[in-house]
């Protein structure tokens, strides 16, 4: 039995190891996290969600939607752009140390500001120009960007970090993409009826969509003395006959507002990220 | 408790030792098989989402996020885990030469964990799951899967200590390990995920240690287990090196415990780091296990099991191989939330554990009831459907995975493209889940007429002597 | 077949675990996967520090990156939007058809008569309003009233440089000035009274 004594303890040390190293150690660094200030406020994050919202986090568990959807951007790596806003009072100063910086710049483009004056350098090159331009009083911005497929595909402004997660319970970051993430979605869509109507009927939102159909969640019933006010708008291809109208369930209101509540795109100290989101364009948001 | 104190007791005799194990294995194997025909059937009503989206619209508990982990919950819970409970028990009991100590404990226990297994099956379906995967089945049913897994180690690790045959062979090492992590990560998940969930991110770093350790240590100690035993009885020769056996057992459970946590997501970056380098740690005990068992393959025995046996240690080594993929430099990052995952857990699961467990009940099933397999011929068929069914799942979802992969990876590409290029790979899928879902149903039949068989055989004595006429001297005038 | 070996008396034999040798090569793998181990934790592990996420590799580095330049508080402008006014105005500025009018192009948001955007917030808006060339007639509840002199100031000038919009900077003296002039205001302002405010 001696034999056999010291493999149990050898076992039972290599196999203790394991569970004192990634659920004995993460819970003594993460276990008591609390709410993280947003950078540049006094505000805390990340804030519990809305009740309904916190009601469509389980209705996102037991529908499984964690099976097809990842809740979790990732970022390969965080890059510098240099705008500068307001010339200051000495236009002369600024020319030279655009100059010294080795900007290519005209005098009609000191006119044309904000004009970036970097785009996508590393941390050596911000601060030149910070150190340059300081001195000459011009007011200028050193933005913060994250970079990564996720990111450039709009999924959001910087990768997720564990504040993120701090309210949810059960934390789904899902393992497939066979839909997009859904770490931002509330950014994308805020329109809780886009959702209620993506829900019901996947490719009446996106054309060609691969996700099947919620119908269970919503009531296809005749319309009573007068439509419905909750009732989905949907094109003529998905509505129901004439003289019916589709309602959305608890479940589906619930899940609707738990979507529009994902948003994670705050700056922390984990995450810095220093942007303004551009300038819609006309289309609707790719998902 | 050294061997020259105490005298050995005398070696039961084979027959006893068989009759010790019958009941609680007949119980853990038969469901076993149920669950394998139940979790294919759910696998190949999953894929079908991918080729008509609108299929089960109006069904909640056929939905995608419904079936597919109560598949993978059916295949693990009801499938994996009884059978190598199953082959466990028979293998403690056979290598040290003793009757199995509480066949009938063992038998309750059996019972209990199919229970389980079931309550948690329906739970998922009906929404009640935990949503973490390979651990969706709500706490109430763990619970009953938990104090299962206590009795039945227990049952294990007593036959173990009461054995004749001192010394112990590797295979048992192995089992003691199994049968010691599995009610200790089951109960860390229950209370830390489901009883007192830890905040925040720290849940989903419990479940990725879970599920990595459920998938590749628990049964990879079981399947490695089995296969070091049931590859040299094959070949008719000894094992060549305890000391290699010893170092793979060592590896996996010193390594492959760590494996699991991806990087580059929210957690702190030193777990996926750590994992990673886990990840590739992990190879070594692959490599070792095929360097043991190389001189006695046993692939070209005529016992039918002889095929299992051999695929499971290529299946564990591709899949070891695969999930250490990711930490070269350039793959980083590009096969998360790809379909390559799922293959490579399905290499690992399906493919390694499935078939060696396949292989164990076609070798056990035999000698505990005394009898041949009725169907003898289906058992090389069902070789080839599993085969063939793994692969078609397994290669469809590795190509796809890693074109997925590198779609993601380029903005530009928009993600309808990505979208719509998994559909192939999944419709291929269906086809080879159907085949593996045929061949477990051809399983099924035979497990079962094998049963049928055995159960007549008890019962046919005892008819016979009701019915046999009296003599006529008993007949009292 | 395979004939069950269960009815002998005596057990039959089971394989033997032999003693042959570890091969060296399995060691040389092993080594070689500590030293490449080491190298990647050293690069990508951020040595168990737990604030570290990637793609960071050092605290110094995450501290590099942290926004220290004047920037006419954007980024706090920009964290006070995403909390108050995206749910209903949109986080791109672009509003939401029978809830909120956009801001992207709103000539109410870069008018110079500043007075008039800074009330908006602090007292709400009712009635009709004409947001480019839009009639819009709802409610603006006055979202901005518990918001600090500096707050306000930074999220209107976030909103004034955000989205293609091309104004000047807002200040917490203005802010101040315009809470000091309607701090017997209780009412929402309408578009025709803001109008008058030069």
């Amino acid at each position: 039995m001696k034999h056999g004594a010291y493999i149990f303890l050898a076992s039972f040390l290599a196999l203790s190891a394991s569970w004192c190293g990634l659920v004995l150690a993460p819970q003594l660094q993460l276990g008591r996290q609390t709410l993280s200030p947003i950078t540049g406020t006094t505000d805390q994050y990340p804030q519990r969600r809305p009740g309904l919202a916190e009601a469509g986090l389980q209705v996102y568990r037991a529908q499984g939607c964690v099976t097809c959807h990842s809740q979790q951007t990732r970022q390969t790596g965080a890059v510098f752009d240099v705008v500068l806003n307001e010339l200051g009072t000495n236009e002369t100063a600024v020319a030279l140390a655009l100059a010294a910086l080795k900007v290519d710049w005209k005098p009609a483009d000191l006119q044309a500001l904000p004009r970036d004056l970097f785009r996508g350098v590393d941390f050596a090159a911000a601060d030149a120009a910070e150190r340059t331009l300081k001195p000459t009083g011009a007011k200028f911005s050193i933005a913060v960007r994250a970079t990564g497929p996720d990111i450039e595909r709009g999924w959001g402004l910087r990768g997720s970090v564990a504040a993120d997660y701090l309210q949810d319970q059960p934390v789904l970051l899902g393992a497939q993409r066979l839909g997009p993430d859904l770490a931002n979605i509330g950014l994308r869509q805020p329109d809780v009826n886009w959702h209620l109507n993506h829900l019901y009927a996947p490719a009446s939102t996106v054309q060609g969509s691969t996700m099947p159909p919620y119908r269970f969640l919503f009531e296809v019933r005749p319309v009573g003395l007068q439509p419905s006010p909750a009732a989905l708008k949907l094109p003529p291809a998905f509505a129901p006959p004439a003289g019916y109208e589709v309602v959305p369930t608890d479940d589906a209101l619930a899940l609707a507002a738990y979507l529009v509540s994902l948003r994670a795109s705050v700056p922390l100290f984990e995450a810095p990220v220093t942007v303004a989101l551009p300038a819609s364009s006309a289309a609707a948001p790719a998902p | 408790m050294s061997d020259a104190v105490s005298p050995v007791p005398p070696a039961a005799s084979g027959a006893a030792i068989e009759a010790s194990c019958r009941l609680p294995v007949l119980a853990l194997l038969g469901g076993a098989a149920l669950w394998l025909l139940a979790g294919a059937v759910a696998a190949v009503l999953a894929t079908l989402h991918f080729h008509k989206p609108d299929i089960f619209a109006d069904h909640a508990w056929l939905s995608y996020g419904r079936i597919l982990p109560a598949a993978k919950h059916a295949l693990i819970y009801g499938f994996c885990l009884p059978a190598a409970f199953g082959l466990a028990l028979w293998l403690v009991a056979r290598l040290g030469q003793v009757p199995l100590v509480g066949g009938y404990v063992a038998l309750v226990g059996a019972k209990l964990w199919h229970l389980g297994a079931l309550v948690g099956g329906v739970g998922i379906l009906v929404g009640a799951g935990t949503g973490y995967d390979g651990f969706d089945l709500p706490g109430y049913a763990a619970v009953i899967v938990f104090v299962a897994s206590l009795v039945l180690g227990t049952v294990t690790l007593l036959t173990l200590h009461a054995r004749c045959r001192r010394e112990l062979y590797p295979t048992q090492w192995f089992i003691l390990g199994g049968v010691l992590w599995l009610p200790w990560i089951l109960s860390t998940a229950l209370c830390l995920l489901v009883w007192s969930p830890v905040r925040g991110v720290t849940q989903a770093v419990v479940h990725y240690w879970y599920l990595n350790n459920l998938q590749l240590v628990v049964l990879g100690l079981f399947g490695l287990g089995a296969l070091l035993y049931f590859i040299p009885k094959l070949s008719g020769k000894d094992l060549p090196s305890r000391h290699l056996a010893l170092f793979t057992f060592l590896s996996l459970v010193l390594f492959g415990s760590w494996v699991g946590v991806p990087e580059g997501g929210p957690t702190p970056a030193w777990m996926g780091a750590v994992s990673s380098i886990a990840a590739l740690f992990a190879v070594v005990p692959a490599l070792s296990v095929v360097e043991n068992l190389r001189k006695v393959c046993c692939l070209r025995a005529a016992a039918p099991a002889a095929k299992f046996f051999s695929l499971a240690v290529a299946f564990f080594v591709l899949a070891v191989l695969l999930n250490a993929l990711g930490t070269l430099p350039g793959l980083h990052g590009r096969l998360e939330f790809t379909l390559f995952r799922t293959a490579q857990t399905h290499l690992l699961v399906a493919g390694f554990f499935g078939f060696a467990a396949l292989g164990g009940i076609y070798h056990v099933l035999p000698r505990v009831t005394g009898l041949d397999w009725p169907l003898a011929g289906l058992v090389r068929l069902h070789f080839w459907l599993a085969l063939a069914g793994v692969l078609l799942v397994a290669v469809p979802y590795l190509v796809g995975g890693w074109q997925q992969g590198g779609k993601l990876a380029h903005p530009a590409i928009p993600f309808m493209d990505v979208a719509r290029g998994t559909l192939m790979p999944i419709r291929l899928a269906t086809l080879g889940e159907t085949l593996w879902a045929v061949g477990a149903l051809l399983f099924v039949g035979n497990v079962f007429a094998l049963l049928a068989a055995w159960a007549r055989g008890l019962v046919k004595p005892a008819v016979a002597e009701w019915t046999a006429p009296v003599a006529a001297t008993e007949v009292k005038a | 077949m395979n004939a069950p070996e269960t009815n002998t008396v005596q057990p039959e034999a089971e394989p033997k675990a032999g003693a042959a040798t570890m091969p060296v090569w399995l060691l040389i793998a092993l080594l070689v996967i500590f030293f490449y181990a080491g190298l990647y934790f050293d690069a990508r592990g951020g040595w168990f520090n737990p604030r570290l996420h990637a793609p960071y590799h050092s605290l110094a580095q995450l501290e590099q990156f942290q926004p220290k330049a004047d920037d006419g508080g954007i980024a706090r402008g920009r964290a006070v939007y995403e909390q108050l006014c995206a749910v209903c105005h949109g986080s791109d500025g672009a509003g939401k058809p029978g809830q909120a009018p956009p801001f992207a192009g709103a000539e109410w948001v870069i008018t110079d008569s500043v007075g008039r955007l800074i009330r908006i917030p602090l007292q709400g808006l009712v009635g009709p309003i004409k947001v480019k060339g839009v009639e819009w007639n709802l409610a603006m509840p006055a979202m901005g009233a518990s918001l600090s002199d500096d707050d306000l100031a930074a999220l209107l000038t976030y909103m004034r440089k955000s989205w293609g919009n091309q104004a000047g900077v807002i200040t917490p003296e203005m802010v101040k000035q315009v809470r000091a002039d309607t701090a017997s205001r209780t009412q929402p302002w309408t578009a025709a009274e803001l109008e008058k405010i030069p």
